[in-house]
């Protein structure tokens, strides 16, 4: 049914804040395209309605969103939209991966560059220093360490690129439990390369002798996907890959999980839940 | 080569340079509303990793077509905000009811969105827009409570005014009569402020 600018005018703020049904909405809409001074008002209204936006707590986006859409801006360059893209976020995301593989290529060198360097250092210092010597020979190897961390970041960041370039990739919020209510996770998959990835946040350290280990949570069983440690910010990342399995034993896929267990190998859930996910 | 400052351009002098592609002016608008992006959507979805995603969608859509934005219809921070709210809207719709019952803590859709004790600005981020953003708050304040959650309810939960009214167990007419004094108000409010800076 035609609306009149009565009719109009008494909706219009309803319909600037999206909150008109869509029987209403197009009628509204077809006036306005055919009334000049509605549709000033609708601009007004609408202008209201996005000032409304202005009174939120301002939040601080990660620094890493920054890193990611310029990454993506640069890679996108003068690409102008394709119709009907199926997916919308991936352009920046391999360009987000890309970038964080560089960005770890570049640290890992600086790394065992400082290893090297500190080696050699050590070197020279223990010909005339034993306590010296120890001190360093200490340092080196814990940055031997945080260089195979680096590595292994490499390595993950790889396996992201890869799984998030693909067409049926799938993502998941993992919600901290109330053994880690401040976690949260990221699981992203695909069936193609059959591989998934966790990106962990905020978990407390795992007790000593313990580590986090990642599950895949079946209808008859949970299956292991990894262990993992965090760095002292509470972030972790695991890769999974190459599972076999047998879908006749497991059922079906439920859900994602994280439980604290004994580092080593291990079969069977038996430590606390952190973080876990439904496809339910 | 001449050297831009682009802290310096306004909003529309840095779109008409992202038509030249020109990534300098893409970062000086995230840095002018990065944080104001994903703030928005973070209250729109309530999940900091799908606000991330919603910021990045945004962004990357004012750098493929920033021939949508239209000086003649209004300041870009308003266009911005619409395109925003529009992408959090539909992101949190998408997600539907598990987002809703699963995300967001209990009684988030009935928070009032002005900051309370708790909920201040982060520090660092206290100048963004400080006057529009204190105009607008000050509108919100003045309102009436039901008048205030009707529009909140509409602008960040995305509902219908039927949908409201089913919410809050009001009548369909009370919601709208809500929403539209409430809108009036504000709009009056903030024409009012216009005037008297002389803007």
């Amino acid at each position: 049914m035609p609306m009149d600018c009565e009719g109009v005018r008494e909706n219009i703020d309803a319909w600037a804040l999206g909150a008109l049904d869509a029987d209403d909405a197009r009628p509204l809409e077809r006036h306005l395209a055919a009334c000049p001074d509605c549709s000033a008002i609708a601009d007004a209204s609408q202008e209201t309605a996005s000032a409304i936006a202005l009174a939120v707590p301002l939040r601080s986006a990660s620094s890493s969103l920054k890193a990611r859409l310029l990454a993506g801006a640069a890679v996108l360059g003068d690409e102008r939209p394709h119709p009907a893209r199926s997916r919308r976020y991936w352009p920046a995301a391999v360009a987000a991966a890309i970038a964080v593989v560089a960005g770890l290529a570049v640290w890992a060198a600086y790394m065992q560059t400082e290893v090297n360097g500190l080696r050699d250092e050590n070197a020279r210092v223990s010909a005339g220093a034993t306590q010296q010597s120890e001190k360093f020979a200490t340092a080196s190897s814990q940055l031997v360490q945080m260089s195979s961390a680096r590595r292994e970041d490499l390595l993950a960041a790889d396996a992201i690129t890869e799984i998030v370039s693909q067409d049926d990739v799938a993502r998941l919020t993992m919600e901290g439990t109330a053994a880690a209510p401040g976690a949260s996770g990221r699981y992203v998959w695909s069936r193609t390369v059959q591989m998934g990835a966790l990106v962990a946040r905020d978990l407390p350290p795992a007790p000593e002798g313990m580590r986090y280990c990642m599950w895949l949570v079946y209808e008859n069983d949970w299956v292991v996907g990894g262990q993992f440690d965090v760095d002292e910010d509470g972030n972790g990342r695991v890769v999974i890959r190459d599972l076999e399995i047998d879908a006749a034993e497991t059922g079906r896929l439920k859900g994602f999980a994280v439980s604290v267990e004994p580092a080593g190998k291990v079969s069977k859930h038996t430590g606390e839940t952190v973080l876990q996910a439904s496809l339910d | 080569m001449e050297r831009v400052e682009y802290a310096s351009l306004r909003d529309d002098e840095l779109m008409d340079r992202l038509e030249r592609r020109d990534l300098g002016a893409f970062e000086a608008l995230y840095d002018r509303y990065g944080d104001l992006v994903y703030s928005v959507a973070l209250r729109v979805v309530g999940d900091t990793y799908v606000a991330e995603d919603v910021a990045q969608d945004v962004f990357l859509r004012v750098w493929r077509r920033p021939e949508q934005f239209d000086l003649n219809r209004g300041k870009f921070v308003t266009w911005l905000m619409s395109v925003t709210r529009n992408r959090s809207i539909d992101e949190r719709r998408s997600r539907g009811r598990r987002l809703r019952h699963e995300v967001l803590p209990s009684g988030y859709e009935e928070e009032d969105v002005l900051p309370s004790g708790n909920e201040r600005d982060d520090p660092a981020l206290a100048t963004v827009l400080s006057d529009e953003r204190a105009a607008v708050r000050q509108a919100m304040e003045v309102l009436p409570q039901e008048q205030k959650l009707a529009i909140q309810l509409a602008y960040f939960s995305g509902l219908t005014q039927q949908e409201i009214a089913n919410k809050l167990g009001q009548p369909l007419g009370t919601v709208k009569t809500r929403i539209r004094l409430g809108m009036q108000k504000m709009r009056g409010a903030l024409q009012e402020r216009r005037g008297s800076s002389g803007s």
